[in-house]
């Protein structure tokens, strides 16, 4: 009873406006007060502390790190060019171009905001001048950079993998495939809506700009291959992976391509800077949450109810999934993860269920929380760039948030889609 | 990100950064070290140790900025008073919690002694530690410095997430702006 109080409170707090990272360390204060007294506090300072030293989290500033490298360096601008000389000539090139593009720039400046924002402020006027309906390419934009979080790397699936001890490299190799069906999704459906409403073509297929795109991208393609390479074959840790991504972004950016912008490069690791430490100290205060929870067994006990309710596995993941899409609709990504994860994850372990699938279900669920008003920044950056009405281009989002769904509702009862390649690999 | 107090923005924007290259350089040395066939003991402990250094002193950064996560929409969809009324409240929880951080955080350093890091010797566990209170005291200087204009935003009926997205398309037009002028 005292435990489901704390929450409470914590809840409590978060809807009248306490930053969310304080809210949980107040009631967690709170919690071990109870517990323990004023001996509590000095417990709750030391997990505090050491809530924020997690190795595998430091893969979060670095790839943040990375990615500012990249988007000052001139690497960014020719991924765009190459996937625009790709793409570009189907029917509703535009739109395709700007799946591609999202693929390549999921949450690399460790804001969604900021990216949706460099990424839409291109994008989202020349879709406008191209004929597109501005509702439609702020949903498209919207939902496109959402799907990105399942691309490695991946901010959720380090967050998810560091606090549930779960593989963070097997989290990366079993997002591929889940996410490349929703951008092949993705796409399709753009195909559709070009078709139906007569959207125009680019520019012709030109094999020499392509080639010419394609050799000025060359070196900004060997970025993913040694990120991923590195990982996936073992080399190096998520962490690890990351660093040589900031080596190599940084390499290129002075030696190759020789743009490397000083002044916004500082702003840019400021900025990244701020972002990483929102999301840590989250992590941190949520330890001392945890430390709570864990005396009270409070999640052990949640679990058994459930259990006693049923052990159908996918009825379960039914309810955990509709919980997370409720919780996505008034809570922030980052948030929702660091709160949902130490209470489900007994249940998870309970049943069998297996913690990678679990991993990019729930990052899955983060993705569709980032479409669903009131609390959606990523869809009400879009709109504010396209001058629309934020319900308004919900409703016209519909069909791309129905491929969401469909995804999500894949990789619930299909094992198979998130599991084949990590099977295959380890 | 609009920033409240100035020169505790620039000193804290110096610290997190020097800490972010350093790590970024632990961690490449720490991957150099292993493939020569002499693994660095102290990469892991002093790799973590930077981490959380960053989040406490960016945790002040972010508090100088107003940018931490929260949910405002209760807030805002209150009448002029209930807004007040509210936003008085939230600073008084705000205050308690990093108050009772400040004084937990001190009082654990004592605890320690001459205990030091397990791979790095001549470095005390209370210096690791202490950034913790320190952080804490900043982030109770920028969230008093800022309070007066996060006021007049309360009372003007401005919220935080709105200000953000505002700024940060501001932000990207007028890089598009630059490049056009350069081409």
């Amino acid at each position: 009873m005292t435990e489901a109080l704390v929450l409470l409170s914590m809840f409590v707090m978060i809807g009248i406006g306490v930053p969310i990272a304080l809210s949980i360390m107040a009631s967690a204060l709170i919690g071990v007060w109870l517990l323990n007294g004023s001996l509590g506090f000095l417990n709750a300072a030391l997990s505090v502390f050491d809530g924020a030293t997690k190795f595998p989290l430091i893969a979060i500033p670095l790839f943040v790190l990375a990615g500012a490298l990249m988007n000052t360096g001139g690497i960014s601008t020719r991924l765009i060019a190459f996937v625009s000389a790709l793409v570009g000539f189907v029917r509703g090139g535009l739109a395709m171009v700007n799946v591609g593009v999202s693929l390549f720039f999921a949450e690399i400046s460790g804001s969604a905001v900021a990216d949706v924002a460099a990424t839409g402020s291109v994008l989202i006027p020349a879709m406008k001048k191209k004929g597109y309906k501005p509702r439609f390419a702020a949903a498209l934009t919207s939902s496109t950079a959402s799907l990105a979080i399942i691309i490695p790397p991946s901010i959720p699936m380090i967050l998810y993998g560091a606090l549930s001890g779960t593989s963070i490299v097997q989290l990366f190799v079993a997002g591929i495939i889940p996410g490349l069906l929703g951008a092949i999704l993705l796409m399709a459906m753009c195909y559709y809506f070009a078709v139906r409403y007569n959207l125009p073509r680019e520019e012709g297929f030109d094999l020499c700009r392509l080639w010419h795109a394609t050799r000025e991208a060359s070196w900004a393609m060997i970025l993913p291959v040694v990120i991923l390479g590195g990982i996936f074959g073992g080399f190096v840790t998520a962490t690890e992976g990351a660093a040589l991504a900031v080596i190599t972004a940084l390499f290129i950016g002075v030696f190759i391509y020789r743009e490397i912008d000083l002044p916004k490069l500082y702003h840019a690791l400021v900025d990244g800077v701020v972002q990483t430490s929102i999301v840590m100290l989250l992590v941190a205060t949520s330890a001392v949450l945890g430390l709570y929870l864990t005396e009270t067994e409070m999640p052990q006990k949640l679990a058994a109810s459930i259990t006693d309710l049923t052990t159908n596995k996918l009825a379960v993941l039914m309810i955990i999934n509709i919980f997370l899409l409720l919780v996505g609709m008034v809570l922030h990504g980052a948030a929702a993860i660091i709160l949902t994860v130490p209470i489900f994850m007994p249940l998870v372990n309970q049943l069998g269920i297996d913690p990678v699938q679990f991993g990019i279900l729930l990052t899955l669920n983060i993705a569709l929380g980032q479409q669903t008003p009131p609390v959606a920044s990523v869809l009400v950056t879009a709109c504010s760039i396209a001058k629309t009405d934020v319900w308004a281009t919900t409703r016209t989002n519909l069909p791309f948030i129905a491929v969401l769904v469909l995804v999500l509702l894949l990789v619930t009862y299909v094992p198979a889609i998130s599991l084949t390649l990590v099977n295959l690999f380890y | 990100m609009r920033s409240f107090v100035r020169p505790l923005d620039v000193f804290l924007q110096v610290v997190t950064l020097t800490i972010l290259i350093a790590l970024a350089i632990v961690v490449l040395m720490g991957i150099a070290f292993r493939y020569s066939g002499n693994s660095l003991i102290w990469y892991d402990e002093v790799a973590a140790v930077l981490l959380a250094w960053i989040t406490f002193f960016g945790a002040a950064l972010a508090m100088n900025r107003d940018a931490h996560m929260g949910f405002n929409g209760l807030l805002y969809a209150l009448p002029l008073k209930g807004r007040l009324a509210l936003f008085a409240i939230v600073e008084c929880i705000v205050f308690a919690v990093l108050a009772i951080t400040v004084w937990a955080g001190w009082h654990i350093l004592e605890l320690f002694g001459d205990d030091t890091m397990t791979s790095v010797r001549w470095m005390p566990r209370a210096v690791v530690q202490g950034v913790l209170p320190v952080a804490a005291v900043l982030m109770m200087l920028a969230r008093g410095l800022s309070m007066p204009e996060r006021l007049s935003f309360v009372r003007e009926g401005r919220d935080p997430e709105a200000r953000e997205i505002e700024e940060e398309i501001a932000r990207a037009r007028a890089e598009l702006a630059t490049k056009e002028d350069l081409k």
